[in-house]
């Protein structure tokens, strides 16, 4: 009894041993890989940062005005945000390549869909953030050219124009994610539908003096406008 | 780009069959088959009565009229070729015709003409517009004269015009110019002036023809590069330049104007950034004249379109101003029109901010030269208001006292100038 009890405990510490000296090598190569990926990562994300901050891409982001959207949603700037994704993409490919050493299956499998999802992600991040630099650049656009040209609510047109184009811009990023497409191309469709249709029903029963005024001042009174302006030069 | 390759082959041989010669009067021309013929028959005794003994071509540039402008030049001037001989002189005078490369575009015009001086290595070259109808043939001497005679290089026009015509000359450029680089040249922007042929080479060799302070206004350019290169510079008067109602879209005026001067201003910073003297310039004739008649102009519209502007484009102009300046155009924008007044201080203030702006890029450029329209438009309400019923005197002591302010406040300029990467922290 004593020595069957001795032989399984053996057996136990031989099989404990054996596991050891198999899984041991393949962690120590693991961390090794995640080591040095963190190591190429953080390399990567210095020299990108300093090459954002060489072209100047922050003062281009305050001047559209994304700045001050990543400020409001708390996050840092365009160089920094843009330089630590490639850190978090990059280390994260190495911690794949590193736990794929270990053998683990199931794992794997899991690690792998989310890789798999990265660049999706890195693209839907990319086209909502050229997204809302467009929105707020065509809307800054016509706020100015309402303004000067004196239309009566530029500020109405410019907020319209943010929606239509931000709107698009985020449906875009998230089909390319591939969150419920059919439900986001569906819901976009029916709120700028709804949102053209509303504009129009509302320019037709509220806008209609405006209108008729600004086609009279266009096509009638044209020459009496420039009668009052003066020669700036 | 060298002068050959974008001069057509067809004006490169009218050039070249012309060969060296002593002058050249450039009549620069957009749809102005209206006035071109009363140019033409000016220019053309001008130079047939008082430049007897010189070779002279005269050059029309087209911008790519859609009116028949060429046309009508070329039909009026082999009429006038009959009539030459009562003006007893001794060459003959001969017009080139050509297009402009970038259709209608002053700048693409103004480059034509400087290349066919060079060219054709002349001594001096006046600009007339073809839509000046009022041009005289004394124009002609009158411009090219200092050149020809005193050895000047760069001749800018002083007209006599209505106290409220030129008001972005009066306002912005004027003074501006006086304050940074100690010339107080009166029309900036003018469409007519002349130079010498060493300016013109000077000029060609610069590599901004594609850049904002070119395309923005390329006789301001011109003069910018004629007194910051030591080039010899006077005025003179050509005398009454009517007032007319333009059909000019100010915004688009505007906006081209501000962007060649902010731009200039950044090609030239550590010239204007050291001391310049305000140095006298020498005026053929009067330095100023302003006609005082009643004209019909609604101001009130100007006053609505500041305060609306001001009100809509608050959160851009707190972007672009200091606190102090913001604030104080936001009580100006709720003030009534009897209490409403931009006061030099003001304006001189927010220019500059404007500038330093644009020196920093602290949003994209055009937005922010769009952003002073609507400020120019409440300081033009202003100075309307307050010479109603002033005479010329007091009309130039105001611009002289403004002119006074932006000088006081060049330091600030210089200082907002150098604030360095403010706007992308």
């Amino acid at each position: 009894m004593k020595e069957l009890i001795l032989e399984g405990l053996k057996q136990a510490h031989l099989n404990f041993e054996h596991m050891l000296a198999e899984f041991l090598p393949h962690f120590i190569v693991m961390l090794i890989i995640i080591l040095v990926g963190w190591l190429i990562a953080y390399i990567l994300k210095v020299l990108l940062r300093s090459i954002l901050r060489y072209t100047k891409i922050d003062r281009v982001s305050e001047a559209a005005g994304a700045s001050q959207l990543l400020r409001r949603a708390d996050l840092p700037s365009v160089s920094e945000l843009l330089s630590r994704g490639l850190f978090w993409v990059i280390w994260l490919g190495f911690t794949v390549i590193g736990v794929s050493v270990l053998g683990i299956v199931s794992l794997q499998q899991h690690i792998s869909n989310l890789i798999a999802l990265l660049p999706q992600l890195f693209v839907a991040f990319f086209v909502a953030f050229i997204g809302f630099l467009a929105a707020n650049f065509f809307s800054r656009a016509v706020l100015l050219a309402g303004v000067n040209a004196g239309f009566p609510s530029p500020r109405l047109l410019s907020e319209a124009v943010r929606l239509v184009i931000g709107s698009l811009a985020l449906s875009m990023a998230l089909e390319q994610i591939g969150l419920g497409r059919e439900t986001i191309l569906v819901a976009f469709a029916i709120g700028f539908g709804g949102l053209m249709l509303g504009l129009a029903i509302a320019f037709g029963i509220g806008g209609s003096e405006v209108a008729k005024r600004f086609l009279e001042k266009r096509l009638i009174q044209k020459k009496e406008e420039h009668d009052e302006e003066l020669s700036p030069l | 780009m060298s002068e050959e390759t974008f001069l057509s082959d067809d004006f490169l041989r009218q050039l070249i069959g012309v060969g060296d010669l002593d002058l050249v009067v450039g009549v620069p021309s957009y749809n102005d088959a209206k006035t071109i013929v009363s140019v033409l028959r000016a220019v053309e005794e001008g130079v047939l009565r008082n430049f007897r003994r010189e070779r002279v071509v005269l050059l029309n540039v087209d911008g790519g009229s859609g009116d028949g402008t060429q046309e009508v030049l070329l039909e009026a001037s082999s009429l006038a070729k009959s009539n030459e001989s009562a003006f007893e002189s001794l060459r003959t005078v001969r017009w080139i015709t050509t297009q402009a490369a970038h259709n209608g575009s002053p700048a693409g015009m103004l480059r034509t003409i400087l290349a066919a001086a060079d060219l054709l290595h002349a001594k001096a070259c006046a600009v007339i517009a073809a839509s000046s109808k009022n041009a005289t043939p004394a124009w002609v001497v009158t411009l090219l004269e200092p050149i020809c005679r005193d050895k000047y290089d760069f001749v800018a026009p002083v007209y006599s015009r209505h106290k409220f015509d030129g008001l972005l000359s009066k306002n912005l450029l004027y003074p501006i110019s006086r304050a940074l680089y100690g010339k107080p040249i009166r029309e900036m922007r003018a469409s007519e002036f002349a130079f010498s042929g060493s300016l013109a080479t000077h000029c060609l060799a610069q590599q901004e023809w594609q850049g904002e302070a070119f395309q923005g206004g390329a006789e301001m350019w011109m003069a910018m590069n004629a007194f910051t290169n030591s080039f010899r510079c006077c005025q003179t008067y050509l005398g009454p330049k009517p007032h007319q109602a333009s059909g000019a879209n100010v915004v688009a005026v505007v906006r081209q104007t501000v962007s060649g001067l902010f731009s200039c201003m950044e090609s030239t910073e550590s010239l204007w950034q050291a001391a310049a003297e305000n140095a006298p310039l020498h005026t053929v004739g009067p330095d100023h004249d302003f006609s005082t008649e009643a004209i019909r102009i609604d101001r009130n519209k100007f006053l609505q379109m500041f305060k609306a502007g001001a009100n809509e484009l608050s959160g851009i102009l707190e972007k672009l101003l200091a606190p102090a300046t913001h604030a104080e155009l936001m009580r100006l924008a709720g003030l009534d029109a009897a209490e409403f007044q931009f006061a030099n201080s003001l304006w001189a203030r927010v220019v500059y901010e404007f500038a330093a702006a644009y020196h920093r890029s602290v949003m994209n450029r055009e937005h922010l030269v769009q952003a002073l329209v609507p400020l120019y438009r409440g300081r033009v309400y202003s100075f309307i208001t307050k010479h109603r019923s002033s005479d010329a005197a007091a009309v130039e002591a105001d611009l002289e006292a403004l002119c006074q302010e932006f000088a006081n406040q060049k330091p600030y300029l210089v200082e907002r100038w150098n604030l360095k990467e403010e706007g992308s922290s």
